[in-house]
């Protein structure tokens, strides 16, 4: 692990040496214990500042997707260079990078991906490895530009099994589970907040015209923000399971971002953060896509 | 939703069902039925909109939220869309959607989507007949529904 953070902290170096980026993105020591907290380097000597272990628990693309919005233009005004950052990725934050490179928010061509095998994260409180990086499946980051090696775990045999297994499950012991995550939830936005695909400048949750989500604690008001957030990931979830890790709570997200992989693998055969050409699933169709689940009045059943 | 409309656990309790009809075909043959004096239960609440593509998943789940016992969404036939392909990229959509609600403990029953034709009048009254006893079957929503709706 100390190696592997030598290995980077060089890397780095080289980089902002040569000026191929105008800074890279990494994480440093965190104030409280057993976590670390996002770093932005500049220059060579800020390099050792950056730490490699398994607290690196953030997925850093989330800063990406504001870097490159385009800026309102005033008639004739050129729009300014875009810069090009490094960004220190673990294998599902490199899956994030695909997935936004795929919905048009970053151009590839300006990111430079720091790959690092990645053990998984560890639960501050238990130092075990949290249940959701159990399911991980890539733990390597593949599409990395710059791949530093080191241990990596087994990558999971069946990631979605957590929704199979939920699946089985009986509808209202499915309801009771549901209800009783929703329960622990205090709204707080820290899911939205880590969520690389969260980008949109206004957020269905603020809106207060219509207001969608009501200001009472009542608990079908949490609901209808947790569908509505998790929903607006059908398709594009890529499973980093940053959500699960930012949330103070404890809910259990990751149960039901499986759902919304396994759905987009089995419905459709597409899988987010796989590749950067396609189409995101919900923007296309085909027109032979099944119409099984629609209702027919005038069969008989 | 009219406070009045409230009957949950009361004898006399009815469905409710918002239904989302696009403009050019479901909307049309919702009409249709009507001119046509076709018998079907009261128990539903059009909302017309220009396309099925248009229907964000919120507003299918903020009606459950407010009261809605069902829901149906409607558009054109694939193929007949107004806007050539609205009703195609609202299919995949939906078909997630009602796997996801499935999911989190929401009866299929619930939420339910079909094609009706600006033709098919029959159709539609029919589907209406279909979703209030499949939704009088389940009994009142009090999963998602504010407990001021």
């Amino acid at each position: 692990m100390k190696d592997m953070q030598e290995k980077l902290r060089a890397a780095v170096k080289t980089l902002l040496d040569k000026h191929e980026v105008a800074f890279v993105i990494g994480y440093q020591r965190g104030s409280v214990r057993g976590r670390s907290k996002p770093c932005f380097v500049r220059t060579p000597e800020q390099a050792d500042q950056l730490i490699w272990d398994q607290t690196c628990s953030n997925n850093l693309t989330v800063y990406l997707p504001p870097l490159f919005r385009r800026p309102r233009l005033r008639p004739g005004q050129e729009p300014p260079p875009l810069p090009r950052v490094g960004i220190v990725v673990k294998g599902c934050d490199a899956l994030s990078v695909a997935g936004l490179v795929r919905e048009k928010q970053v151009p590839r061509a300006n990111i430079v991906a720091i790959g690092m095998p990645c053990q998984g994260i560890l639960d501050p409180d238990s130092k075990q490895v949290l249940p959701s990086c159990l399911d991980c499946q890539h733990p390597v980051p593949e599409q990395a530009d710059i791949k530093i090696d080191g241990p990596a775990r087994e990558p999971a045999k069946d990631p979605l099994a957590r929704a199979r297994e939920f699946e089985a499950k009986p509808i209202e012991e499915r309801w009771r589970y549901f209800a009783e995550q929703i329960k622990k939830c205090i709204r707080c936005y820290a899911c939205r907040e880590a969520c690389p695909n969260c980008y949109c400048k206004s957020c269905f949750a603020d809106s207060t015209n219509p207001r969608w989500i009501g200001l009472s604690s009542e608990q079908s008001d949490t609901m209808l923000y947790q569908l509505g957030r998790l929903f607006h990931q059908a398709g594009r979830c890529v499973g980093c399971n940053a959500c699960v890790r930012a949330c103070p709570m404890g809910v259990d997200l990751h149960t039901f971002t499986t759902k919304l992989l396994k759905d987009a693998k089995e419905l459709f055969d597409d899988t987010p953060g796989e590749d950067t050409e396609s189409v995101p699933l919900l923007s296309t169709f085909d027109p032979h896509d099944s119409d099984a689940f629609i209702t027919d009045p005038d069969k008989q059943d | 939703m009219n406070k009045n409309d409230t009957h949950e656990n009361t004898a006399d309790w009815e469905p409710r069902i918002v239904a989302f009809l696009c403009n050019w075909c479901s909307y049309a043959g919702a009409d249709l039925a009507g001119i046509g004096r076709m018998q079907y239960p009261p128990s539903v609440r059009v909302v017309r909109v220009p396309c099925s593509g248009r229907i964000n998943p919120l507003y299918i789940v903020k009606a459950l939220q407010e009261g809605a016992d069902g829901v149906l969404v409607s558009g054109c036939h694939p193929g007949d869309c107004h806007y050539i392909s609205g009703n195609l990229v609202a299919r995949r959509k939906f078909a997630m959607l009602r796997e996801f609600l499935f999911y989190v403990g929401i009866p299929k029953e619930r939420v339910q989507f079909s094609w009706v034709s600006a033709a098919e009048g029959p159709r539609f009254a029919a589907l209406i007949r279909k979703i209030t006893e499949d939704v009088r079957k389940l009994g009142p929503n009090t999963k998602l529904a504010k407990s001021s709706a």
